[in-house]
């Protein structure tokens, strides 16, 4: 009872202290929503391919195919193609050769006719492989835009319905992506507010010189067990924040159990905030070793398969990515939140090798703890 | 409540030792002052005492109990106050001592008592609901003397209590130091020699983690620094000084001159277990006897504890 009141008054008043003081909020949320909206930004960019379209001739249908074109967008409402209002050739070849569009695309002369005339037409596509994401890209948009002028053609009174690949354009790729990302902010959430927390909770007492109160009030497990609990009710609460945001400015809503997700949720912070508790013991100063956590949290993050899956890594990334835990950590949690479901056997690795992590992590800072504490 | 310290030795880094075999003996019911330059080892015995700190060797009991061992137990009876406060800023001054109450395991039947008691005797039942950090010094250091008793220790641990504060504010603290020993045996560790020589029933004084001297204050003034101290501001040509030099020195083994920054002026600072009036008189028939010499200053006075911890100190600055 004297145990379980001991950790409930450490997290009351660590809890009065964190209200209290908007900084320590902030800096638990400021940097995930810097991330978020980059992301965000850079990932709606990201979509809208620059590209020119070269009209040979005044041509009704090659006209509607541009205009068409243009009107593309994908599902989250973003245009697909940016194209250049001028369409001579000598203008569009310029561009594309000084690198300001991606690619052109040739829209054949007498187009109408030709195609009245029973005779395949070939549009021309040019485009710089910067990656073969982008390629792709063009080419399935440029084959949706083809696939509507090849819809219900005429040709001398016959209808020819065209088989033709048809992707639905409500469900664009860049959605999944889109919620790929969110989702690894999330589970970015969980590790990097966790470790931060548990710094503004750790640090702000040696600081304020009031450790020493605390551990000589109480045992080491009362005061860490009531710092871990501390760090979980504000990393839920700052998850919470994150989550609003998200749904606000992306309709982002997490799939998955709700049981499952709490479970790795809590297992994540329970894993990942100790270092934090190591930081905060070895600086004992809450913004250095926040930053300290805050960078090795991002870096992790990135390593791990935040920004993209961790298996495209090559040589010592793919390395670092594969013993760092954190990887493992995200698999699970962004498999749950984008898909809604998760193999058991890959679940109970995952838990298992950031379970392993914790507990390592967790004896190194506490014993670190309990040295710095008491010198 | 007895505290027994025996041959209790610590080091940090294995080469030097900031408690060096000390043994002492500390009574119940009285203030025991802890006095020493900085880097004396005061700190480190203060957190040995509170069961912070592993010793290296020796033995310590604090009322029965084994400050290593059972924490537990130090916990009930130790309450610390220690030299930073270490109040909770962002925290109201009720809601920082509700922290300590629950935190040392106060019985939630009458912690709301011993909280509003703690506030009525630090004086700040009417800023219970401020949060600390809109506090002057002398508040905080009250808050935090009252903070450390409100689960009723029998021994309190004092760390520079008046630190930084002003003189009414240290006033009201030395009374309730007084008050508290009548039923709790207090440790007070202070650079400030007029608060040990005032509430000290014992002092005493570390240097290098050893013990130099334990005594009654007023028994180390009489000891160390002479039933009464003449001090004497004295000018003399320099073909004189070392024949005043050899004079004095013959006549009185105890005297100390110190050559001061002025040209040819010189301290003559002269402990001595005698009436005033009887040193007066000699010394003026001393310094008589030197045409060449000129009185600047003469002051004799009751020496203090600052005496007692020079002299055995000595005045080489530590930090």
């Amino acid at each position: 009872m004297i145990f379980l009141d001991k950790i409930l008054s450490i997290v009351s008043k660590d809890l009065k202290e964190w209200r209290r003081q908007p900084f320590l909020i902030l800096i638990a949320i400021i940097p995930l929503i810097i991330i978020s909206l980059f992301v965000g930004v850079f990932l709606k960019q990201a979509e809208i391919l620059p590209a020119g379209i070269i009209l040979v001739d005044d041509d009704p249908l090659a006209k509607e195919l541009r205009d068409y074109m243009i009107s593309m967008k994908s599902g989250t409402g973003v245009p697909w193609f940016e194209i250049e209002n001028n369409s001579s050739a000598t203008y569009v070849l310029s561009k594309f050769d000084s690198g300001d569009i991606l690619g052109y695309i040739i829209i054949p002369y007498n187009l109408s006719s030709r195609l009245q005339s029973g005779e395949i037409v070939e549009l021309e596509v040019h485009i710089h492989n910067i990656n073969d994401d982008v390629t792709k890209n063009v080419l399935q948009r440029v084959e949706l835009a083809c696939n509507h002028i090849n819809r219900n053609l005429e040709i001398g009174g016959v209808v020819y319905r065209s088989v033709s690949f048809d992707f639905n354009p409500s469900t664009p790729r860049d959605v999944t992506f889109t919620n790929y990302t969110i989702a690894a902010i999330l589970a970015l959430t969980v590790i990097l507010s966790g470790s931060v927390n548990m710094v503004t909770a750790t640090a702000n007492e040696f600081e304020k010189a009031t450790m020493k109160e605390l551990i000589m009030g109480s045992s080491s497990s009362e005061l860490l067990v009531g710092k871990l609990v501390t760090t979980l009710v504000q990393t839920a609460i700052c998850f919470i924040l994150i989550l609003i945001f998200e749904f606000m400015f992306f309709q982002f809503i997490p799939q998955g159990n709700p049981l499952l997700l709490i479970f790795l949720f809590i297992w994540g912070v329970l894993c990942f905030s100790p270092i934090g508790f190591l930081f905060a013991a070895r600086i004992k100063l809450v913004i250095p070793a926040a930053i300290a956590v805050l960078i090795l949290s991002v870096t992790g993050w990135w390593i791990g398969g935040g920004l993209v899956p961790a298996e495209i890594w090559q040589g010592w990334l793919s390395i670092l990515a594969m013993i760092w835990p954190g990887t493992y950590f995200f698999r699970s949690f962004i498999t749950v939140i984008v898909t809604g479901e998760i193999e058991l056997s890959l679940l109970v690795f995952d838990v298992i090798i950031t379970g392993l992590y914790g507990i390592i992590i967790f004896l190194i800072a506490t014993r670190v703890f309990l040295k710095e504490a008491r010198s | 409540m007895v505290i027994i310290i025996e041959d209790l030795t610590q080091s940090y880094d294995g080469k030097r030792n900031a408690i060096d075999n000390l043994s002492l003996k500390i009574d119940q019911n009285q203030v025991f002052s802890f006095l020493g330059p900085n880097g004396s080892g005061k700190t480190t015995l203060i957190n040995i005492l509170c069961g912070l700190l592993k010793r290296n060797s020796g033995k310590v009991d604090v009322g029965g109990f084994d400050p290593e061992k059972e924490p537990n137990q130090i916990r009930k009876m130790v309450g610390l106050v220690p030299q930073e406060t270490a109040l909770y800023d962002y925290l109201t001054a009720k809601e920082n001592l509700e922290f300590h109450a629950r935190f040392y395991g106060v019985p939630r039947s009458n912690r709301n008592t011993r909280i509003d008691d703690a506030l009525e005797l630090a004086q700040l039942t009417d800023r219970a609901n401020d949060r600390v950090n809109t506090f002057s010094g002398g508040m905080k250091r009250r808050l935090a003397l009252v903070r450390a008793l409100i689960h009723d220790p029998n021994i309190l641990i004092l760390d520079e209590p008046t630190l930084g504060v002003d003189v009414q504010s240290r006033n009201e603290i030395w009374n309730r130091i007084n008050e508290l020993k009548q039923d709790k045996t207090i440790i007070l560790c202070t650079n400030y020699m007029d608060e040990a020589d005032r509430l000290a029933d014992q002092c005493a004084i570390i240097d290098h983690g050893k013990l130099i001297v334990l005594d009654r204050p007023e028994n180390l003034k009489i000891k160390y620094a002479g039933g009464v101290l003449l001090e004497a501001q004295i000018a003399v040509s320099k073909d004189m000084q070392n024949q005043l030099y050899n004079q004095l020195y013959e006549k009185y083994t105890s005297i100390k001159i110190t050559q001061l920054e002025i040209d040819d002026h010189y301290l003559v600072s002269l402990p001595a277990n005698v009436e005033a009036n009887q040193l007066l008189t000699e010394f003026s028939q001393t310094i008589q006897t030197f045409s060449d010499l000129s009185l600047i200053n003469l002051n004799v006075r009751t020496p203090t504890l600052d005496d007692v911890f020079l002299e055995l100190t000595g005045t080489k600055l530590r930090e």
